[in-house]
Formats: C-alpha cells, structure tokens, sequence
C-alpha cells in the first residue's frame, strides 16, 4: 500500500574523484551501499567530504562521511542482514542524520533541526497553570519516592541468582501490587479533580506537559510506552489488544512490572475483556437459530484486532463448524495475530474454520457499493473497538453501510465507551490515548436514519461502556434483492 | 436560524472567498465567539484548499458542496470532492495522516513534526500535509473522513465551539 521510493542513486565525493553507490538499505543512522565501479572500491575506513543522494529529478547532499566495509561487531549486536552485494556503510561525521523514512517518504531528518525546535516547546511551559505545575511537581515527586524504593530492592537482588530474584519479584508483587494499585488510583483521583474544568485546549497543553514531565515513568512501563509511541501509527494496535488480555506483570524491574499492570486493571480495560463475552453470546444465540435451520452462521466482524473473542465464541467443534467468519482489519500484524488465534483453535477443537481475513480500512471500503455483493450478507456483524475513533459524521456513515450488510433477521452490534468511563483521565494524560467518548443520546442518533430497525442499547458490567445492538426487521424495506 | 449551510462551489479561487464569507456569517449569526469564529474559517479554507487540490474534477464546473452544521456548541464541517479510483495512494496516504494526528492528545506532537518535515532535505515532492495538522492544531477541530459510493470524498472536522 505504502508507495516507496523505487531506487536512491548518489555518489560519494573525495577531493578530486566522485563515486557512484546505489542506496541498498537505510539503517537509522547509516546507509548500506553498493558501489558501481567494481574495479575501483573504496577502502574500509575512508573518507568523503559529501554524499550526494538523486531520485528522479530532486537530489539531497549530506556532510562528511565514511566508508566501512565488513560486518559490524559487539558483544550485544547483531547486525541486521544486508541485502545481497552490497559493500558496505556509510557512517556521517559531522552530522546526525535520521534515515528511517528515506525509502518510505523520501525524507532526511537532521538531530539539529529537532534541536533548534527546542525553545518553541520549552516555550508551552508559559500557558500551564501554575495549580497544575504544582501539581505535576508533587506527584512525581511521590512516584520516583516508590520507584527508588523498588529499585533499590532490585539492585540489591542483582546479587541474587535468577531464580531468587524471581522468587522475591513474585512474594513483592502478591504483598505489595495492591498497595501500589491505592497509592496510583489516589493519584489518579487527584489528577480527575485537577482537570476536571478544563476545555479541551486546556487538556490538550496540560496534558503535554504532563507526560514531558513524567515521561521515564511512562516508558517504564510496556503498556504504556506503547500507548505513546504508536510505533502503528496509531493507538490501540493488536500488540496493544493483547497485553489487555493477557494482563501480565512485565518488565524487567519491580516497579515497571507494577507500572505495565496498573493500566491493564482499570475499568476501560477490565470493559475491554467483558466485551468479549458479550459478542459470543450474541453469537451463540444466533447460532442456535441458524443451526435448528440447517445453517451455518455468517458473521462479520470489522475492525477484528486479535479477534480474541473467537476463543469464547467457539468452544466445541460444532461451534467452529458452524461458523462462516469474515475478519476485517486495516492491520496487516493484527490480522497475523487474528490468524494465529483461529490457528489455535482450529488445532484444539480439531476442526476447521471457515474464516477470510480482509485487510482494509473502513473509512475507504465503505465507499464500495458492491460490498454485499463481494462479501455477501451476514447473520452478525459487530465492531468493537472501532466506534470510538470515529466522528459522528463518518460514525454514521459507516453504521449505515454496516446495516446494509445485515440479512433480513441479522443483528448489528457495536461497541463505544461512554462519556462518563472513569478511566479517560488516566487514558488521555498518562496514554495519550484519546477516543471519542458518547453518550447514550448521541449513539442512538447514530442510528436515527435507519429504515425499519429496532435499536436498543445495553452496558457492559463496569457501565463505561455502551453497546448499541441494531436488528433488521425479517422483513424490511431496505432488504436488497 | 437554520441549522445547516449547505454551499455548492465550483473549485476556484474567487468561489473559496465566496464560501468563506458565507461560512463566516453564519457562524456568527448563530452566536458563536470570534475565536471560534476564526477556527472555524480556516477549517473551511482548509478544507476546500485539500478538495480543489486532490479531487478529481472532471471538469471546471463540477462542483464540491460544503455543508456546515450547528448543533448545540458543536460545528461539524463536512465537503464534499469527487475522487476516482486512481487516489488510492492519496486516500491511504489521508487515512495513515488522520489517524496519525488523532493519535496524539495534544495536536501540536503533529504540528511539530511537520515543522520538521518541512525543513528536511527530501528525495520527493510531496505535500507537507500542514494544512490537515492546522485544521487539528489551531483550529481545533477533530479530523475524520469516508469514502462515498467510490468516487466521492467526505472530510469533515468537528469544532466544540465557544460563545
């Protein structure tokens, strides 16, 4: 999907002779490089005063460099394999060059571009209310007290052998998580009451300066350094899904252990693992129906992730058997991650799936108007995490398209967190992780357009989250032929 | 006073400035502050600036329609282009962008790096995509779009406006 640059041509330039290369590969730093005169190659460890890059018509010149040829050596690296005839790297000395979108984008960072960025950010200190820099103050202050005392436990295990350590991790963490899990929540009650009259442009700059203050806490813990870097593009990736459901303490210190659990044992992600259930038993009622009619049950599901709900929808052989999947993600990884769980349990039940994944985003498919046509209709079609990100005009859109897809009978079922989830603060300062919150009003409307159908809208247990369930009449004016 | 302006340009230069002025006064006809106001009008701008620039006009007079609505403090800004099947790369290149500036709380993580972006050296002559981060940052706006029957192309921006 993604258009790359089909070849970066340059060349190398000493005092009084140029060299042509051809760019192999762009490592973040350096550049893997194969030269065209075979007869004349550089030696390991020379120098250039320039490198010229060219695709097309547009070129881009770099400061000095030098050539290293042979395998790079550490005790800790491993070198990524290069691609096949190449000579060698090259690695700048004058500057700090970022070559990480060069095929992708066609695009050179520098260090010191983001350096002369600094003073605009410093500058955002100045619109921070002073309450909320006092604020930001005690609260780290609080946190680094409780990390140093846990890492002070750590240091002191290093003299321990693994086994040990392991021992005491898992006797700190069943005598002291819960405590940890009071002092986080008080923190985060306070952080509520601090913002709780904010504008959005309020939360917006507070929140900014929130995690540049904490940021080595947040990237202490896996979760939520994921959550901040999007290393997808975008939050709530599959990988994120995941540590949700498997809600692990991970990390290599006590403490980051603690600081990747806490955000999984919230309301939202405690909302997160309920959904599940509630897919499969709006399945399983489904497919008691279709079965009794000799049927296999259609089901769609978009914006799939992991699809880790199958593992509740299935759990006999006849239950896979009797299903026809159609798994749609704009996420190649998420879609892998959805084939494994289907490969899972196709091996334990010992029966076969019939599932198609299609790697799409739904903002463009929706567009086709021979979906139906394509994918044919289903008894259920669901979205669980997909609601949240998008704006009512688009929201709407999209439920409508999704209703279409129904069979006459066919149950539509989407997911949104509410307004009220008591977990927004804790995801929108600490996660930088922002979803669009309704309230049971504004889904509704969503529907509102719909010809013939019945709507109705239930609340998973914790109430932070709604589910708006829309029926198509058997017989409906919008059935299509 | 009516909810919804619905506009019909054709994508030209003059039309903008005509549908700017329009969105402008009804805004303020429904009572909305001049900051609002301005966030608003650059939203349209920018919107139309992106259709005229990508859509696929098939011919001068086709037009794109614009549809701002009012609803209670919130301003949704819809238009409208026409798009063919060739954009796919333009339409997978908006939807990475629009989820990419969504994903930060705050828009100005966005708006830095395209500052960035612009001063890099670069192998390609693309479009700096400022003007989708603008419509995130100053006019603080939440991006979103869909694709319609193929081959027309809604983006839309909705505004929690201010009195």
């Amino acid at each position: 999907m993604v258009a790359e640059l089909a070849e970066v041509r340059g060349s190398v330039e000493a005092v009084n002779a140029a060299v042509l290369l051809k760019v192999q590969q762009a490592r973040p730093h350096s550049l893997v490089v194969r030269f065209d005169e075979r007869e004349r190659l550089p030696r390991h460890g020379e120098r250039f005063e320039r490198l010229t890059l060219q695709c097309g018509a547009r070129r881009a010149t770099l400061g000095p460099c030098r050539f290293e040829s042979g395998e790079a050596t550490g005790p800790e690296f491993v070198e990524p394999p290069a691609p096949a005839g190449s000579d060698g790297r090259l690695v700048f000395l004058e500057q700090v060059y970022d070559f990480s979108q060069l095929f992708q984008h066609g695009r050179i960072n520098e260090l010191s571009v983001r350096v002369r960025q600094l003073p605009l950010v410093w500058g955002r200190q100045a619109t921070i209310q002073p309450a909320f820099r006092d604020f930001t103050s005690q609260l780290l202050y609080d946190f680094q007290v409780y990390r140093g005392l846990f890492d002070g436990l750590d240091r002191s295990l290093e003299h321990e052998p693994p086994e040990v350590r392991t021992a005491v991790h898992e006797v700190a963490i069943g005598a002291e998580y819960r405590n940890f899990c009071t002092f986080f929540d008080r923190q985060l009650g306070q952080l509520a009451a601090a913002v709780k009259d904010f504008s959005r442009q309020d939360h917006e700059r507070h929140g900014f300066y929130f995690r540049k203050q904490l940021w080595d806490l947040i990237l202490s813990s896996e979760f939520m350094g994921r959550t901040n870097l999007k290393p997808r593009g975008f939050a709530g990736d599959s990988v994120m899904m995941r540590m949700i459901y498997e809600r692990e303490f991970r990390g290599r210190s006590l403490f980051s252990k603690f600081m990747h659990r806490h955000p999984l044992d919230t309301v939202a992600a405690s909302a997160v693992r309920a959904r599940r259930k509630l897919v499969a038993d709006l399945l399983h009622r489904t497919q008691a129906r279709r079965a009794e009619a000799g049927e296999k049950t259609r089901v769609l599901s978009v914006a799939c992730g992991p699809a880790a709900e199958l593992r509740e929808v299935a759990r006999t052989k006849e239950d896979l058997s009797q299903l026809e999947v159609l798994l749609l993600d704009q996420d190649q990884l998420a879609l892998d991650d959805a084939r494994d769980t289907i490969m899972e349990l196709e091996q334990r039940l010992r029966a076969r799936l019939d599932a198609t994944l299609v790697r799409g985003s739904v903002r463009t498919l929706i567009g086709g108007s021979e979906l139906s046509r394509r994918w044919g209709r289903f008894d259920v079609v669901y979205a669980m995490g997909l609601f949240d990100y998008l704006t009512p005009p688009v929201a709407r859109a999209v439920l409508g398209k999704l209703y279409e897809l129904l069979s006459p009978g066919g149950t539509l079922l989407l997911g949104n967190f509410h307004v009220n989830n008591p977990t927004r603060v804790y995801m929108e300062y600490w996660m930088d992780w922002v979803i669009y919150h309704r309230d049971e009003l504004e889904f509704f409307e969503l529907a509102s357009e719909l010809e013939d159908a019945e709507v109705s809208l239930t609340y998973e247990e914790t109430g932070s989250q709604m589910f708006l369930q829309v029926k198509k009449p058997v017989r409906s004016g919008a059935e299509g032929p | 006073m009516d909810p919804v302006l619905q506009l019909s340009i054709r994508p030209q230069w003059d039309e903008l400035e005509h549908a700017r002025v329009q969105a402008v006064s009804f805004l303020r006809g429904h009572q909305f502050g001049e900051a609002s106001v301005n966030a608003a009008e650059m939203v349209v701008c920018e919107l139309i600036e992106n259709a005229t620039k990508y859509g696929s006009f098939r011919e001068a007079a086709e037009p794109m329609s614009i549809a701002i609505t009012v609803q209670g403090a919130t301003v949704t800004i819809e238009v409208r282009s026409p798009v063919s099947s060739a954009d796919d790369e333009h339409l997978a290149r908006l939807d990475r962008a629009v989820q990419w500036i969504r994903g930060f709380q705050n828009p100005f993580e966005a708006y830095l790096e395209r500052l960035r972006e612009v001063s890099a050296q670069s192998l390609e002559s693309r479009e700096s995509g400022l003007g989708l981060v603008r419509i995130a940052y100053e006019g603080q706006s939440i991006l979103d779009f869909f694709l319609i029957d193929q081959n027309v192309l809604a983006v839309s921006a909705v505004h929690r406006g201010q009195a």
